[in-house]
C-alpha cells in the first residue's frame, strides 16, 4: 500500500522542493533494504514489530475535511500560547513575540542543510533506521519551530497535534524544534488522538528532533494521549551541545501500543539533561520505552527518572541505556526506573543498561518493581484515612514526582484528574 | 586532578605461578575437531549405557544447529577455532586414591598448585582432573559411612546410573544454549555428589581442574544433589598453562537442592589468558532450600557465565556473590539468573567487578518472577571499579516481573578510585600504591568476607595487596 | 635539619582552585611547642590552607613557599608529608567502605613509621587510646567513616592523631558538629597531645573550641589572607565584634 506513487502524491500536496521528494524516495529505498528488528535484540524482544508495520495492511491517512470535532481543542487551558494543528493545517495559532512556527516545507526552503542532516540517519541503529525511514519517506504532518538566539519566553507554548485516527491508516507526524544560543523555551507537545468509532487500528509513526544550540535551554514535555486502538512508534532525538540544558518529560496516557525511543546526545562540555517519563497503563496497554543517555563529551551530566503505575493487564517495558564514550571524562549519569504494579495481571520488565568506556565518571542506576507500600498505607490509615483513600493517595503521590515536571499548572491539574478518574480502587482487586 | 601514578597489580605473576606446563603424555588423544565418530568413540571408550550416547548425539546435533548468542562479544567469540580443538584427551595412568600413585608430572603439577597440602589442612574430599579425566580422588571415610557419594562423573555413571539418569540434564537441558549442547556431546570428568537426607558435610569438598595440553577442550560435567535437610560446600579451582594458542573450557554444572537443603558452590576461576571459558551453571532450589553461588573470575580471555537459581518451592533462597577482574585483553562477561517460581522466595545478587588496562567487565543478569510467586523479594547490587582510562564496564540487568506482590530492587554504580579517598589514605602515610590497593581491597571486601578463609587468603594473594599480618 | 628552623613556615602563599584564587598571600610561622588557631568566616580559605599543607591535588600553589622543619614540602607526596610528621584532622573525613578501622590504622602506622608495627604493640597502643577517648573496641571492625555519626568521625580523627603521634597537627573544624560532651572529650584528646615537641594549628569558625583548648596565638583569616594576629584575647574580641570588623583592614592592606 506504500509505494513511490504515494510519495509523488505527498510531494504534490505539500509543494515541497524536488530535493525533499528525492530524500523521501531515498529513505523509502533504504527502508526496503534494511531488515526488520529481530527479537534477539534486547530492545525489540518484548514488542512485536509486525504490529508497527504499515506497509502491508495500512493506507496513507487522508484529510477527512471534517474539522468540527476538533473545535473543543482550540480553547486554551490558561494563559499558554496555544497552537492547534490537524491535517497539516493550523486551527489556532497564538501570537508569539519571538520565534517562528511553520511547517516542514518552509523548513526545507529556509534551512535545507538542517533538514538534510535530520534525514541523514546518523547515530541511529539499523533497527531504528528501518522504522524512521518510513516517516522520512511519508511524513505529512510536519511542524518546524524555530526559536531564535538570546530570546526568553517564560510563557509556555502548547502545541496540540490532533491525530485523526482513521482505521487502517497511518499518520506520519514530524516535529523539528530548534532553540538558539542563550534562549529559553518551554514547550508542551500534546498528541491527541481523535478517535474514529472503530475497532480497527490506526498507526502513528512519529519523529521528533530537538536541536539545542550552545547554551540553549529547552523544557520539552510530550503528552501521548492517543486513542485505544492506536499503535505508535516514536523516534525522538535531542542534541544537547556545550552548556545547553534540556529538561524532558514523556507522559504516556493512551494508545494500545507505544514503542518510543527517546535519546539525548550530550555532545559538548557542560551539557546537561534531565529526562522524566511517566506511564499510566490500563486495560491491555503495552508501553515500551527505550531511552538513551549518550555522553559524548566531558563534563556532561544526565539524570533520568521513569515511573510507571500499571493496572488491569497493562504492560510496561523499560530499556534504558547510559552510554559514556571514552572521551567523556568527568561525567555524571544517573538513571532510575520505578514501577508500581496495581493489579495481579499487570507486568513490568526493566533493563537498565550501562556501557561505560571512561573511568573518571559517576554513574548509577536503580530500578525497582513492587506493589503499593503497606507501610505507607498503614501510616495514612493511622491518620484516619480509609484503606481506599490511603491507597489512592499513595498512587497519586507516586506519579506526582513526574507530573510536577509539567511546567503548566492547568495541564498538571488535567493530568491528575484524568489519572485519578481512571484509577481503579485497589482494595476491590484480589489481594 | 592528577591521575594516580601507582598501579594495582592483580594476577601479574600468573605465568610464574600457574602458567607452567608439563610434557604431554596421553594415553589417548582424539584428532582435533568435532564429529559424530568422535562422540561415539568417547562414549564407547567410557563403556557408557546407550541412553547416554543418545544424549551425546542429540547434544551434537543441537550444537551444530544453534547459532552463537547474538548479544555476546563476537569479536572474541568468533576467534574460537572449533576445528583445531582436541575434544578428548585421556592422560596416562588411572584414577588414584593416593597422590604417590599419580604419575610424576601430574603429581608435580598439583603439588605446585598446593592441592595435596590444602587437602591435608581443610578439605573433606578432593578430586583432581587433568585434561579430560580425573586422576586423583579421595574422600574422608566418615563421610563415606554416612552415605555421601563424591565421585568423578564417569565413575558415578558406572556405579550409580539410576541417580545420574534421574537428574542428568534435567536442570540444564542440552538445548539450553550452544555451549550446553557442546558439553553434552563431549563431556568427560567433572564431579558427582550426593548428600543423603539430613547429612551435613562440614568441611568442603573440592575439585581442581587443570588443562595442560595446547588447544585443549575441557568439558567437565558436574551434578550435585543435596537430599532433604542436608548441607554441602563444594569448591572448584582451575588454572592452565599460558600458551599462545587458545583452549576452550565449557562445563555444565547442575545442582539439585531438595527441600530444606543447602548447597554452597564456590568457584575461583583463574584460567590463563588463552582460555575461553563458556560455562552453564544452574540450580533448582526446592521448598526451603538455599543455593549460594560464590563466583570469582580472575582468569581466561573471555568468560561467559551466569549462574542461576530456579526457586521452585516455597521459601527457597538463591544467592550469587561474584567478583570479576579483567586485565589487559580480558573480557569477563558474568552475571546471575534468579527465577522466582514459588511464593516467599528470596534472592540476592551482589556483583563486584574491576577492570584494568584494556580489560572489560560486563554484568548480565536476569531476575524473573512468575505469576503466583507472591512475596518474592530480590535485591541486586552491581558495583564496578575502573582503574584506567582504557577500561570498560557494562551492566545489562533484566527484571521481568509478572506478579504484583513482590519487591524487586536493583542498584548499580560505576566508579574509579576516588581522589578524595586516595588523598585521605595518603595523608595518613600510605604510599599511593598501598592506598590504591587498600581501596581495591575494600571494594571486594563483601565478596572476600563470604568465601572460606583459605580461599580468601588465595584471593588476597592474587590481588597482591600485601596486607599480611594486618589486624582485622 | 636545623634546630633553629621553625616547625612550619609559610611565606606569601597564593593558592588557586580551577583558576579561582583562594589564598592571596598567607604568612604563618609555627614553632615547636606552640598552639596556633586560625579563625575566620566561611569561605575565607581556612580549609584550603589545611589541604594545601597536606598536598591535596585539587589545589594549585601559584606563589610562595611552605617549609616544614626547614624543608620545602611542595614536592613531597601527601604520604611523605605524613611520614615526616604532619597530620590533618579532616573537617569531613572521607568514608572508605569495606576497609576496617583496624586495617586502616595498622597500614597508617606502617606508612608513618616506615616499618611494620608488631601486632602486640599495635594492639596495646590502640587499646590505650581507645580507652582515653571513650571509643568502643567494636569500632575497630567498622568500615572507615562509613555510616559514622559526625561525632564518631571526629573522635576517630583524634584517635588517629593520638596513634600516629605527629610533630605538627592541623585540626580543621574539629569542633563542628559536636555536642558538648563530645567536644570535651575531643578537647581532652587535643590537650593531651600538647607538648614541647609538637606544634598545632587549630582551624575553627567559632570561638567554642578555644574555651577548652587555649591557643598561644590567634590569627584571623579573611578573604584569603591573615588579616590580624594576636594573643588569646583576640578570640574574645572576635566573639563580640564578629568578622565584619576585620574586612576593611584587609581591603586597606590590598
Amino acid at each position: 500500500m506504500y509505494s513511490p506513487e504515494v510519495i509523488q502524491t505527498l510531494a504534490k500536496e505539500s509543494q515541497e522542493p524536488s530535493w525533499v521528494t528525492q530524500l523521501r524516495e531515498a529513505a523509502f529505498t533504504k527502508h526496503q533494504t534494511l531488515p526488520w528488528p529481530h527479537s534477539s535484540d534486547d530492545i525489540w524482544r518484548r514488542t512485536d514489530v509486525a504490529l508497527l508495520d504499515p506497509t502491508e495492511n495500512f493506507s496513507p491517512a487522508i484529510s477527512s475535511g471534517n474539522n468540527a470535532s476538533f473545535e473543543k481543542f482550540t480553547q486554551p487551558l490558561g494563559d499558554e500560547r496555544l497552537f492547534v494543528r490537524a491535517h497539516n493545517q493550523w486551527l489556532t495559532q497564538a501570537d508569539i513575540p519571538a520565534g517562528k512556527i511553520s511547517n516542514l516545507t518552509e523548513l526545507a526552503q529556509a534551512e535545507p542543510d538542517l533538514l538534510k542532516r535530520i534525514f541523514s540517519g546518523e547515530g541511529m541503529t539499523e533497527a531504528e533506521a528501518k522504522l524512521a525511514t518510513l516517516n522520512e519517506a511519508f511524513h505529512q504532518e510536519g511542524v518546524f519551530i524555530d526559536f531564535p538566539r538570546d530570546t526568553v519566553d517564560e510563557t509556555p507554548w502548547r502545541l496540540v497535534q490532533l491525530i485523526d485516527e482513521q482505521p487502517n491508516r497511518t499518520s506520519f507526524p514530524m516535529t523539528v524544534i530548534r532553540v538558539g544560543t542563550g534562549s529559553k523555551l518551554t514547550l508542551i507537545d500534546e498528541y491527541i488522538g481523535v478517535s474514529a468509532e472503530s475497532d480497527q487500528p490506526h498507526l502513528v509513526h512519529g519523529r521528533i528532533e530537538l536541536i539545542l544550540e550552545p547554551g540553549a535551554q529547552l523544557h520539552y514535555v510530550r503528552v501521548q494521549n492517543l486513542g485505544k486502538q492506536t499503535r505508535e512508534f516514536l523516534l525522538q532525538r535531542a542534541e544537547v551541545p556545550q552548556d545547553a540544558t534540556l529538561t524532558l518529560a514523556n507522559l504516556n496516557l493512551g494508545a494500545s501500543l507505544s514503542k518510543a525511543h527517546l535519546g539525548a546526545e550530550l555532545s559538548g562540555a557542560g551539557a546537561s539533561s534531565k529526562i522524566y517519563g511517566f506511564v499510566f497503563g490500563s486495560e491491555g496497554q503495552h508501553i515500551d520505552q527505550h531511552t538513551l543517555q549518550d555522553h559524548q563529551a566531558p563534563h556532561t551530566s544526565s539524570d533520568l527518572k521513569f515511573k510507571a503505575a500499571l493496572q488491569d493487564k497493562s504492560r510496561m517495558i523499560f530499556t534504558g541505556l547510559i552510554r559514556i564514550a571514552a572521551q567523556a571524562q568527568h561525567t555524571e549519569a544517573f538513571q532510575e526506573n520505578r514501577n508500581l504494579l496495581l493489579t495481579d495481571k499487570a507486568r513490568a520488565e526493566t533493563i537498565p543498561m550501562l556501557e561505560i568506556l571512561a573511568d573518571d565518571v559517576q554513574c548509577k542506576h536503580a530500578a525497582s518493581t513492587g506493589p503499593v507500600d503497606d507501610e505507607q498505607v498503614f501510616y495514612l490509615m493511622c491518620r484516619g484515612m480509609s484503606r481506599r483513600a490511603a491507597e489512592r493517595l499513595v498512587v497519586m503521590g507516586f506519579i506526582e514526582e513526574v507530573v510536577e515536571q509539567v511546567p503548566f499548572e492547568p495541564l498538571r491539574d488535567l493530568l491528575r484528574q484524568r489519572i485519578e478518574g481512571e484509577l481503579h480502587d485497589l482494595s476491590t482487586s484480589p489481594a | 586532578m592528577t591521575r594516580p601514578k601507582a598501579d594495582v597489580n592483580i594476577n601479574d605473576d600468573y605465568d610464574k605461578l600457574y602458567g607452567f606446563h608439563m610434557p604431554e603424555r596421553s594415553a589417548f588423544k582424539s584428532r582435533p575437531g568435532l564429529s559424530e565418530t568422535l562422540v561415539r568413540e568417547i562414549s564407547h571408550m567410557k563403556k557408557e549405557p546407550e541412553w547416554m550416547l543418545k544424549h551425546r548425539l542429540k547434544g551434537l546435533e543441537l550444537f551444530d544447529a544453534k547459532p552463537m548468542p547474538k548479544w555476546a562479544n563476537m569479536d572474541l567469540l568468533s576467534l574460537i577455532k572449533f576445528d583445531d580443538i582436541y575434544y578428548y584427551l585421556k592422560p596416562e595412568g588411572k584414577q588414584e586414591r593416593d597422590w604417590n600413585d599419580v604419575p610424576e608430572d601430574i603429581k608435580e603439577t598439583f603439588d605446585r598448585l598446593g592441592i595435596p597440602e590444602a587437602e591435608r589442612k581443610f578439605l573433606a574430599g578432593v578430586s583432581a582432573q587433568y585434561e579430560s579425566e580425573s586422576v586423583y580422588h579421595s574422600m574422608e571415610e566418615s563421610l563415606e559411612k554416612q552415605g555421601v557419594i563424591f565421585l568423578d562423573m564417569d565413575s558415578a555413571l558406572r556405579e550409580h546410573p539410576e541417580i545420574v539418569k534421574k537428574y542428568f540434564a534435567t536442570v540444564i537441558p542440552s538445548a539450553d544454549n550452544k555451549f550446553s549442547a557442546l558439553n553434552t556431546s563431549v563431556w568427560s570428568g567433572g564431579s558427582f555428589i550426593y548428600v543423603p537426607k539430613g547429612v551435613k558435610v562440614e568441611m568442603p569438598l573440592q575439585a581442581y581442574f587443570r588443562i595442560n595440553a595446547q588447544n585443549m577442550g575441557q568439558f567437565e560435567r558436574t551434578l550435585i544433589i543435596a537430599d532433604e535437610g542436608s548441607e554441602v560446600t563444594y569448591i572448584e579451582g582451575c588454572t592452565a598453562p599460558s600458551y599462545s594458542s587458545d583452549s576452550l573450557h565449557s562445563a555444565v554444572v547442575e545442582l539439585v537442592a531438595l527441600p530444606n537443603s543447602t548447597i554452597r558452590y564456590v568457584t575461583i576461576q583463574n584460567w590463563s589468558k588463552n582460555v575461553y571459558n563458556l560455562v552453564t551453571k544452574r540450580a533448582v532450589a526446592h521448598a526451603g532450600a538455599t543455593v549460594q553461588w560464590i563466583d570469582g573470575n580472575l582468569g581466561s580471555r573471555l568468560t561467559m557465565k551466569y549462574p542461576g537459581v530456579y526457586m521452585v518451592g516455597e521459601g527457597a533462597h538463591g544467592e550469587v556473590l561474584s567478583i570479576a577482574f579483567a586485565g589487559d585483553g580480558q573480557h569477563q562477561d558474568a552475571g546471575a539468573k534468579m527465577v522466582h517460581a514459588a511464593p516467599n522466595t528470596t534472592s540476592r545478587i551482589t556483583s563486584k567487578s574491576i577492570s584494568k588496562g584494556t580489560g572489560r567487565t560486563t554484568y548480565r543478569g536476569l531476575v524473573k518472577t512468575y505469576p503466583g510467586a507472591t512475596n518474592a523479594k530480590s535485591q541486586v547490587v552491581c558495583d564496578a571499579l575502573m582503574l584506567n582510562k582504557e577500561s570498560r564496564s557494562d551492566t545489562y540487568p533484566t527484571m521481568e516481573i509478572d506478579e504484583k506482590k513482590v519487591e524487586i530492587g536493583h542498584e548499580a554504580s560505576v566508579s574509579k578510585i576516588g581522589d578524595e579517598q586516595l588523598f585521605y589514605l595518603m595523608s595518613r602515610g600510605l604510599s599511593e600504591q598501598d592506598a590504591m590497593s587498600m581501596i581495591v581491597n575494600g571494594f571486594i571486601e563483601p565478596f572476600v568476607k563470604e568465601i572460606p578463609m583459605e580461599y580468601a587468603v588465595e584471593l588476597n594473594r592474587l590481588i597482591q595487596l600485601e596486607m599480611e599480618g594486618s589486624v582485622g | 635539619m636545623s634546630n633553629q628552623a621553625p616547625l612550619l613556615e609559610i611565606k606569601d602563599l597564593h593558592v588557586s582552585v580551577e583558576d579561582k584564587k583562594i589564598l592571596k598571600g598567607v604568612d604563618l610561622t609555627i614553632n615547636q611547642g606552640e598552639v596556633h588557631a586560625i579563625m575566620g568566616p566561611n569561605g575565607s580559605g581556612k580549609s584550603t590552607l589545611s589541604f594545601c599543607l597536606m598536598g591535596h591535588p585539587r589545589y594549585t600553589i601559584t606563589q610562595g613557599t611552605m617549609l616544614y622543619k626547614g624543608q620545602d614540602i611542595q614536592e613531597l607526596e601527601t604520604n611523605e608529608r605524613a611520614a615526616a610528621g604532619m597530620f590533618l584532622a579532616f573537617q569531613y573525613p572521607t568514608a572508605i567502605p569495606g576497609v576496617t578501622v583496624a586495617n586502616f590504622l595498622r597500614a597508617a602506622m606502617k606508612g608513618v613509621r616506615g616499618e611494620e608495627v608488631p601486632v602486640r604493640e599495635f594492639r596495646n597502643t590502640v587499646k590505650q587510646h581507645l580507652k582515653s577517648l571513650g571509643i568502643k573496641q567494636s569500632f575497630m571492625n567498622r568500615y572507615v567513616n562509613d555510616g559514622f555519626s559526625g561525632g564518631e568521625k571526629k573522635r576517630i580523627e583524634i584517635l588517629q592523631m593520638s596513634v600516629l603521634n605527629p610533630a605538627l597537627a592541623i585540626l580543621d573544624e574539629t569542633d563542628s558538629g559536636l555536642d558538648i560532651d563530645a567536644l570535651k572529650t575531643v578537647s581532652e584528646g587535643i590537650n593531651a597531645l600538647r607538648g614541647e615537641e609538637r606544634g598545632m594549628l587549630l582551624i575553627t569558625h567559632y570561638q567554642r573550641l578555644l574555651n577548652y583548648v587555649s591557643p598561644d596565638f590567634i590569627h584571623v583569616m579573611v578573604d584569603g589572607r591573615i588579616a590580624r594576629s594576636g594573643g588569646p584575647e583576640l578570640a574574645l574580641e572576635l566573639e563580640s565584634k564578629g568578622y565584619e570588623e576585620f574586612r576593611p583592614a584587609t581591603e586597606a592592606k590590598a
